[in-house]
């Protein structure tokens, strides 16, 4: 049996993975980005987390699509 | 002592942070042949460069202007009076027009910078606004924004090293530059996780020196009540609720609240009244 590579597997898993955490949580992963870079509550409501535009929320959800695309693309090129 | 358990987090936090960055000079040197000189020059220029822009991109983004003395005089005496309150300069103060109450603080003690929206203005009592103004002060007191800008800094030294220690140790493939993009993405967050754990209780520390400053928590408790009943009865807030119903998961739950830079507003409210 050959054994596994284990880049393209950990390319696979993991680019699936965050994949799906970009598409779930398109606003944590803008304030992973933004936070001390810009004070994270300057365009939310005082007390709470900022809010992000529709337009970065959707552009996230859309980068999450092609990760687990890709990953997706790596994994079955890995088995077939 | 005046915050043991905020020292002993910090301590704690700080060295996990600083064995993050250890690991990503070592990596630094070793893959790349960087002196140590280079890498903690480059450090300190890159997490500079960052507080600079951050300080410039917020202002600029909510379009912000100093606070005429004449218009808002009384709010000008407040900052002077806690500024004093807390061993600090007093903060340049500026006003926005954001569209929803809010306020936060930007710099660093000595040069600190405090926003304060018109709504914000408008919707509160004074002895309120006076409980945020000295939630934003403590802010600056703590070095918040600035520990904020380091925590970022730390973690995307660690994450660009990590995805060029991936890049340069494949074969070129696709797989490989996929894998240091994934790779450099997943160690941001992991670092974050613990750089927003800071920034949460930092908020409770804030309020808890406000209270101090102002004689008791329950103006700021109350302020925290008003602006999130309001945010509850406004129609922004219902196109937020239909945008977060087409969320897999809320916002507030499971995976989301480890990336919260706030506490939850009820736990404060309580703490303030406490």
């Amino acid at each position: 049996m050959a054994p596994v590579p284990l880049r393209e597997t950990l390319a696979a898993v993991l680019g699936v993975a965050l994949g799906l955490v970009l598409i779930a949580y398109p606003e944590a992963v803008v304030r992973v980005h933004t936070v001390g870079r810009v004070p994270g509550n300057r365009r939310g409501e005082y007390g709470d987390d900022a809010t992000i535009p529709d337009t970065w929320r959707w552009a996230v959800r859309v980068a999450g699509v092609a990760c687990v695309a890709v990953g997706l693309f790596v994994g079955i090129r890995l088995v077939v | 002592m005046k915050h043991v358990g905020l020292t002993a987090r910090m301590a704690i936090a700080g060295s996990i942070l600083f064995a993050f960055y250890a690991v990503a000079a070592v990596v630094a040197m070793g893959v790349f042949g960087a002196p140590l000189w280079l890498v903690l020059v480059g450090s300190v220029a890159f997490v500079g460069v960052q507080y600079k822009l951050g300080k410039w991109m917020a202002l600029r983004s909510v379009r912000a202007e100093d606070m005429p003395k004449d218009q808002y005089g009384w709010i000008h005496d407040r900052a002077e009076h806690l500024s004093n309150e807390m061993g600090i300069e007093k903060p340049r103060l500026m006003v926005a027009r954001m569209g929803v109450p809010n306020a936060f603080a930007v710099g660093r003690k000595g040069a600190g910078t405090v926003v304060v929206s018109e709504e914000l203005i408008r919707l509160l009592d004074r002895d309120e606004l006076e409980g945020v103004l000295a939630h934003e002060l403590a802010h600056i007191a703590n070095r918040d924004v600035v520990m904020m800008v380091l925590g970022q800094g730390v973690a995307s030294i660690v994450a660009i090293l990590a995805q060029w220690a991936v890049l340069l140790t494949g074969d070129n493939d696709i797989a490989d530059f996929f894998l240091a993009i994934v790779v450099g993405q997943i160690t941001q967050m992991l670092v974050m996780i613990f750089v927003l754990a800071i920034s949460r209780y930092r908020e409770y520390v804030a309020d808890s020196d406000a209270a101090d400053a102002i004689g008791g928590g329950d103006p700021l408790a109350r302020a925290l009540e008003k602006i999130s009943h309001g945010n509850e009865q406004s129609s922004d807030s219902r196109v937020d609720e239909n945008v977060n119903a087409l969320c897999i998961f809320g916002q507030e739950r499971g995976l989301a609240k480890l990336f919260s830079t706030h506490p939850p507003t009820e736990k404060r409210i309580e703490r303030l009244r406490r």
